[in-house]
């Protein structure tokens, strides 16, 4: 089956800024992707132009559609949660079910039903008078009762507590997830989303820095604990970050054999969030 | 699938209170105060005793029996003269609920394409799949078609309720009602021309319309000062320019409703006569321009 969402060299400017500079990637049917970049690294700019909702140059096809000429046709087959607290807050939580599910002839009403009993929101009450997790939850919920091809998520647990955050993401994955449906998340904290993964989109300054599957991490990169008297010949083989850790130091490298890091310490694989830090800082 | 009727009800959702509360109330207002000074007019229908000062007949005077004098007014008419006064009094009642709803639209337009932008849940809207092309009409039939006969039912409900408490009246004067009240009332004429003015304005008056969903589609603070603003600079830059005012006279002959009244009269036979001008083609074409302009701004509207 071909690529969901394919980005061909796209970029975009708002006056002397280039938000995102030639960015290209693609995103298989099935699989969950990691946004990951700093504030201001282009994140909601890439995600927003994935969903038609701003300008760029270059090419892209979401669903096999340019989403500059029909959001409105791309949306059929893409849902898609803004941080938290864009749903209108004068709406009733029933109106906001019923509108959505006019719209969406797949709207799941059974399934919203269920999602929203294990909760605490009834279905009389507005939007502005639940608290700030109750909004994200209500917002799952409608968007998990719909079938699509996609689901983008920018930034969609940022300031919940950790309770709500956890239950966000294990509900993604457990009830949501069937390998079909993709899923993008962005987000600038790394560690929580990394179960979830299956590839890794890093960005900053508007330019990808790293895109590769989960399982291609251990293949392509190596964390090896340094001891001082192979400093030097690890930094023959350039790595790419080094930090200190209690008189050693922790070096990653890039597409260096398995054998050849074995001979400077021991050797594991980096978690996302230390990839992260390294790409980040080169 | 037709989503136009879902996307009104949304509005009607949102707006409740300037839709339906506030005509409610306005009417059910008035109808009490038809219902007291009813109540208040005495039972002595007989001896009309009211101070009419014959010469001097402008000077209204304010009795507690206003239903007798109307009902003795009427029953001294001419047929001819009593259905022009009996439906010019019917007319007047629909006054107030058409200035409000004057204003509610045009504030309504105003905020239409603007505040889902301030309160970030354009995001929302536009995660959905509904056109952009769509979402601005639905806005603007709400605003021009649905909510004034919304109004214009409050304004039956007036004048019902105003030919009820005076039958009331004329039966316990022993007049006919009949003949003085319903006969020359011509209640389903004066929902027509109602209708008719208000079909007539929106062509007439659709550049002022949807100049204003173009203001609230691009600006970023203060719609209302963009939407007087713009037209106003341009005024003045005409005057300025060309020491002419002849932009300025079509603004503001296809805006101020009290204008378009004037010059061109409610009557359904002058409406006629200015359907087909070229002024009215004027307004639809440049009308038509701005809405497209509307929906091509919205397609670009992000949250500020």
């Amino acid at each position: 089956m071909s690529n969901i969402v394919e980005v061909r060299g796209i970029s975009k400017r708002f006056g002397d800024f280039e938000a995102l500079r030639n960015v290209t990637f693609d995103i298989a049917p099935g699989s969950i992707v990691g946004l990951i970049g700093p504030n201001g690294a282009g994140k909601t700019t890439t995600l927003k132009s994935m969903l038609g909702l701003t300008d760029f140059e270059g090419d892209m096809r979401v669903t096999g559609q340019d989403p500059r000429r029909g959001r409105h046709q791309v949306m059929e087959r893409v849902c898609f949660i803004a941080d938290v607290g864009v749903l209108p807050r004068w709406i009733k939580v029933q109106d906001a079910a019923r509108y959505t599910a006019a719209i969406h002839p797949g709207f799941n009403q059974d399934r919203f039903e269920a999602m929203l009993a294990e909760t605490k929101i009834s279905k009389s009450q507005r939007v502005k008078q639940l608290s700030k997790g109750m909004v994200t939850q209500l917002h799952l919920a409608l968007v998990m009762a719909i079938e699509v091809d996609l689901l983008v998520l920018d930034e969609p647990t940022i300031g919940l507590d950790i309770l709500y955050r956890k239950a966000f993401y294990e509900k993604l994955l457990n009830d949501y997830f069937d390998h079909e449906t993709s899923i993008v998340i962005s987000t600038h904290q790394v560690e929580e989303i990394e179960p979830l993964l299956t590839h890794l989109l890093f960005i900053n300054n508007g330019q990808i820095v790293l895109d590769c599957a989960m399982d291609e991490i251990s293949e392509i990169y190596g964390e090896v604990l340094v001891p001082p008297e192979n400093w030097a010949a690890a930094d023959g083989l350039d790595p790419i970050h080094s930090r200190d850790v209690l008189g050693q130091k922790a070096m990653i490298f890039e597409n260096i054999p398995g054998q050849e890091l074995a001979a400077l310490g021991e050797v594991h694989v980096p978690s996302v969030a230390d990839l992260f830090v390294a790409k980040m800082q080169r | 699938m037709n989503t136009l009727p879902l996307l009104i009800r949304r509005e009607f959702w949102e707006h409740r209170n300037t839709f339906v509360i506030v005509p409610s109330i306005v009417t059910g207002f008035l109808v009490l105060m038809m219902l007291t000074m009813f109540a208040a007019s005495t039972s002595d229908w007989v001896n009309l005793s009211i101070d009419i000062d014959e010469d001097n007949r402008d000077a209204f005077i304010v009795t507690d029996d206003v239903v007798a004098y109307f009902l003795s007014e009427l029953d001294d008419m001419s047929e001819r003269r009593r259905v022009s006064y009996l439906n010019q009094g019917l007319q007047t009642l629909g006054v107030p609920l058409t200035v409000i709803l004057w204003f509610v639209v045009f504030f309504y337009l105003l905020a239409c394409l603007y505040d889902d932008r301030r309160d970030r849940s354009i995001l929302f809207w536009k995660s959905l799949p509904v056109s952009d092309a769509v979402t601005v009409t639905a806005k603007l039939v709400t605003a021009l078609i649905v909510v004034p006969l919304v109004y214009l039912a409050g304004i039956a409900v007036l004048q019902l309720s105003a030919l009820v408490f005076m039958t009331l009246g004329a039966w316990s004067a022993d007049l006919s009602a009949w003949e003085l009240l319903w006969g020359p009332a011509e209640l389903f004429g004066n929902w027509f021309q109602f209708i008719a003015v208000f079909l007539f304005y929106i062509f007439w008056a659709l550049p002022f319309f949807a100049w204003l969903t173009v203001v609230s589609a691009f600006a970023r603070s203060v719609p209302l000062a963009w939407a007087i603003g713009i037209p106003f600079g341009i005024s003045i830059a005409e005057r300025i320019f060309t020491s002419q005012s002849a932009v300025a006279d079509w603004m503001a002959n296809h805006t101020i409703p009290v204008r378009f009244m004037g010059e061109h009269g409610a009557s359904v036979g002058d409406m006629q006569a200015q359907m087909f001008s070229l002024d009215m083609l004027s307004a639809v074409v440049v009308g038509m321009v701005l809405v497209g302009c509307a929906i091509w701004l919205r397609g670009r509207a992000d949250e500020i």
